[in-house]
């Protein structure tokens, strides 16, 4: 089963759509398993229940039952961008292992 | 794909805080055709809410925009303030940054500018990039720099 990634940012538009590209590239050398769905955050409730795992650049999520959220704003600003790495390949591994 | 229409990049600009500027860019991007009148509260609107400064220590930025039913074509303004002012931060709201650069984005359908938004995101990593650009004193060194990494 594909881990269910669900990109959230204000409106769904640009830093969620830079964050999916670089999940992709991460995904593929990293071989990982999984599906994306991108959404601006006033969706949410809509997408959450469909989700593995909440990769966000904004603040505005609420911790949500069964659902690991990682902030995803070390892809944006390159600070910190190793260590979002590897927390989100850990996490993705994890959830492929359930 | 006239993604850095020079007409759009805004050298020595002032402005007293984000709103002034947002409205300045918002202004030129409605006058040269790319985005609808309703593109500048929604963007002032969508600032509130989700405010778009990125904290990255030496050289912040801001990139300002909003949903795509306001946009008519997509294109970029830029603006290189004299003085810095101030956004809240995209992942930390609370707080702001200072920034003298601000990229204020009018995106069609991002999908197909998934170049333009892979190249902003490499940009801002490239603090050498950003240092230069900031410092830019002619249209021709905007455009410069921004052949240097094959975005025009």
């Amino acid at each position: 089963m594909p881990v269910r990634l669900l990109i959230v940012c204000g409106s769904g538009i640009v830093t969620s759509t830079i964050l999916e590209q670089r999940i992709r590239e991460i995904a593929e050398s990293e071989d990982l398993n999984i599906t994306i769905r991108k959404i601006g955050i006033s969706a949410l409730n809509n997408w959450i229940g469909e989700a593995d795992l909440v990769i966000t650049t904004s603040r505005y999520i609420e911790d949500v039952p069964n659902v690991r959220i990682i902030s995803g704003a070390p892809v944006i600003s390159g600070i910190g961008e190793e260590k979002f790495v590897a927390e989100f390949v850990k996490v993705v591994k994890e959830l492929q292992g359930r | 794909m006239d993604l850095l229409d020079p007409e759009l990049i805004q050298l020595n600009m002032d402005a007293g805080s984000h709103e002034e500027i947002i409205k300045k860019l918002a202004g030129i991007l409605m006058e040269k055709g790319y985005v609808k009148e309703s593109y500048l509260e929604s963007v002032l609107e969508r600032e509130k809410r989700f405010p778009t400064g990125i904290s990255m220590g030496e050289v912040n930025v801001a990139i300002p925009h909003t949903d795509a039913k306001h946009v008519i074509k997509t294109g970029m303004a830029i603006a290189i303030l004299n003085n810095p002012v101030k956004f809240n931060i995209m992942d930390d709201p609370k707080n702001e940054v200072e920034t003298k650069l601000v990229f204020m984005l009018a995106i069609k359908d991002p999908e197909l500018q998934l170049k333009l938004l892979g190249h902003l995101a490499s940009m801002f990593r490239n603090k050498d990039l950003l240092i230069s650009l900031k410092e830019a004193k002619y249209k021709n060194d905007v455009i410069k720099i921004f052949e240097s990494i094959n975005l025009v």
